[in-house]
């Protein structure tokens, strides 16, 4: 099921669906995710940190809401 | 070769770095760029490349710092990290009009981070630079388990790639060696949706061409971007292999850092250590030592010296009178501001090189955020109570311009340095008793969010979103923690000197003309009908101008303190505490305030913190007797 990334827990695998409007994909894909990839939330404590290999992003809630995920 | 004039005609690779620095630069030479992620290693590679002899000045309308440095094949410009050319902050606009009059960019990517960095680099081969590829930090993947095809990313970019390690100085040599046999290429892997845009002939036209296509609206540049991922995706997976990753205790305090509960312990922890040693031990001890030293011994010789030679008053004051050139100027760039400098400058560039600053700023996010900051304010709020000054220079970190002059607000409205707390500590335990000291501090936590939220709501834009990347913890390289704080330091010094000087000479020539004492006069009306606080009081005022501990002499005399008889009522004490506090920025403060935000908004900033004091101590004495009956 569909959830922004503000609701990921600490431990989810999280597969990048959309984003809200375009801005944020642009963005976010600077960082290096952009919709298809999956990423593990390393925790969740206001910004959502999120990894990825050996990359390790944080990202503001405001951000994460704007991010659509499905999560095992 | 000899185009280059070295006496070897660089046919010794031995001496390459050797003669780099000799010669001074011409109009004609060759520019190169160094361009790259933030965290990439990028100004360790500039330091390696350049050798000692680095300019670093301030990029014209930015607090942005760039470093320039002239080498034997060209002039080498650093420019700030930057994860695209956009228009997303500061540092790639800075980043991008440097690249402007690049003839050689040398793209700086993090091995452990290449399947993002390589976005950056896709971005320069669309627009059409001569370009090499400098893979750093090639031995801690390969710790982490991570191995990359270099020859193969060669042959898909089309550019050459040169694997290094700058911290140990493994790679130079061949990047040297490309660099000058110009071996940078111009690549024609670029993607179809700015073909038709790039100007082959004019770099800089088509740079401009490229990043106006993305910025013209949403829908191409999201074309661009994703052609571009889907490039670097595909790359990414043919050269990056992946291993199994060793154990590693670094990691595991990476992400036990993060955890709210243990964060927050060692949040805590670290932000008592360095206000113990900033604020307390280098802005109390050392500071007061130092200023004493100069004060007892250095200040009585230059005037006498001075006194001897110049005789005429107004310049004799100038130069040595109570504020001048050779004593009070000399007293706080040396006294007071180069020690704290120092120390905090070694302070960020520990916190900075070992990935532990972007974690603190992660945990300090969601209360930040409230008052239009986010996370990454919290170095510039906490080193502001240790110094104002300092906290100010340290907004130069926040995103954007909206966020530093919300901070700047903060640290010069309300929060209280050392200095302050000294006076203040001392003068609330006159009155004694918990309850007044819970009022202070609510006091001053309304009037820091009443800031925040004021600012936040009449500046135009947006907080940034926090997006950072969050580097492994590293343990830091001694020399370069050095090397870094040297070059700070020195640049901090070149920069606010001439600022004191002209400062020392204006201040001394109001003085002279009996300004000073015309305002003490003139602010006795205000202490008096609004404050209800004795005549005297407006001395410290006017003290206080200059430097807070002045401002304590008279204060506390009149609070009873130093075997004075006491003249203030409690209520006249929690009054003259509150608008200390809040009273303007010290001298030293305002001129950095000036400095890094300009003269419009320290002006502003001035006159809305010395109403801002007033009022509150009107409303404190007004409404708070009941506390004292």
């Amino acid at each position: 099921m569909q959830k922004p990334l503000s609701n990921a827990r600490k431990g989810d695998l999280c597969r990048i669906i959309r984003f809200k409007d375009t801005q944020s994909k642009t963005e976010t894909m600077r960082f290096g995710l952009s919709a298809g990839e999956t990423v593990k939330c390393i925790a969740n404590v206001g910004p959502i940190i999120v990894g990825k290999n050996l990359i390790t992003i944080a990202v503001g809630r405001n951000l994460a809401e704007k991010i659509y995920v499905e999560c095992e | 070769m000899s185009l280059f004039g070295c006496p070897c005609r660089g046919t010794c690779k031995d001496c390459m770095l050797g003669c780099a620095n000799v010669r001074k630069p011409e109009k004609n030479d060759l520019k190169i760029v160094l361009a790259g992620n933030p965290n990439v290693g990028k100004s360790v590679l500039f330091n390696a490349l350049s050798g000692f002899y680095t300019e670093i000045s301030n990029f014209p309308g930015t607090t942005v710092d760039i470093s320039r440095a002239n080498t034997e094949f060209g002039e080498l410009i650093d420019t700030p990290g930057a994860y695209s050319l956009g228009n997303y902050s500061d540092d790639e606009i800075v980043t991008r009009e440097i690249l402007k009059s690049a003839d050689i960019v040398v793209n700086v990517a993090g091995a452990l981070t290449l399947e993002r960095d390589l976005f950056l680099t896709q971005q320069l081969i669309d627009i059409g630079f001569p370009l090499i590829l400098v893979v750093n930090q090639v031995d801690e993947a390969r710790k982490n388990g991570v191995r990359i095809d270099c020859d193969l990313l060669q042959e898909d970019l089309g550019i050459r790639v040169i694997p290094c390690v700058a911290t140990e100085k493994k790679g130079i040599a061949e990047l040297t060696a490309a660099l000058y046999e110009k071996d940078a290429h111009i690549s024609n892997k670029i993607i179809p949706a700015v073909k038709e845009i790039r100007n082959t002939g004019n770099i800089t036209e088509s740079l401009l061409n490229v990043l106006d296509a993305e910025a013209k609206d949403c829908e191409t540049k999201d074309k661009i971007y994703s052609q571009r991922k889907e490039i670097v995706i595909e790359l990414s997976k043919k050269a990056v292999k992946h291993c199994g990753k060793n154990f590693d205790i670094l990691s595991i305090i990476g992400e036990l850092l993060l955890n709210p509960f243990i964060g927050g312990i060692a949040a805590l922890g670290l932000l008592y250590l360095l206000f113990q040693i900033l604020g307390v031990f280098i802005a109390g001890d050392v500071v007061d030592f130092i200023f004493n030293k100069l004060d007892s011994v250095y200040v009585p010789i230059i005037t006498k010296i001075v006194g001897k030679i110049v005789v005429f008053p107004l310049l004799n004051q100038i130069l040595a009178g109570e504020f001048g050139i050779l004593t009070m100027s000399v007293k706080i760039v040396f006294g007071v501001l180069l020690p704290l400098i120092s120390a905090f400058y070694l302070f960020m560039a520990l916190l900075e090189d070992s990935g532990y600053l972007p974690r603190l700023a992660v945990l300090a996010d969601n209360v930040l955020n409230k008052i239009g900051l986010n996370g990454r304010a919290v170095i510039p709020l906490i080193l502001g109570f240790g110094c104002g000054a300092l906290g100010t220079i340290t907004t130069r970190i926040l995103g954007s311009r909206k966020e530093r002059t919300i901070a700047t607000a903060i640290l010069g409205v309300t929060i209280p340095c050392a200095a302050q707390q000294g006076i203040i500590t001392a003068l609330l335990a006159a009155i004694g008793g918990f309850k007044v000291w819970l009022l202070y501090i609510f006091i001053i936590f309304v009037f820091i969010v009443l800031t925040g939220t004021v600012l936040n709501k009449l500046l135009k834009g947006q907080a940034t979103d926090l997006l950072i990347d969050l580097p492994p913890i590293r343990i830091p390289l001694f020399k370069n923690i050095v090397e870094k704080t040297f070059f700070r330091v020195w640049n901090f010094l070149a920069e606010a000197i001439p600022l004191f000087i002209i400062s020392s000479v204006m201040i001394s020539i109001l003085n002279f003309a009996g300004f000073l004492k015309w305002l003490q006069q003139a602010l006795a009306p205000i202490v008096v009908n609004l404050l209800h606080l004795p005549a005297q009081f407006s001395d410290v005022f006017v003290m206080g101008l200059i430097r807070r501990d002045f401002a304590s002499v008279g204060l506390l005399g009149m609070a009873g303190l130093e075997n004075s008889a006491r003249t203030l009522s409690d209520l006249q004490i929690l009054t003259a505490s509150i608008v200390v506090t809040l009273f303007v920025p010290c001298i030293a403060a305002l001129i950095v305030i000036f400095k890094e935000r300009g003269i419009k908004e320290a002006v502003i900033l001035w006159a809305g913190t010395f109403m801002i004091s007033v009022a509150a101590g009107a409303i404190v004495t007004r409404t708070m007797g009941f506390l004292f009956s």
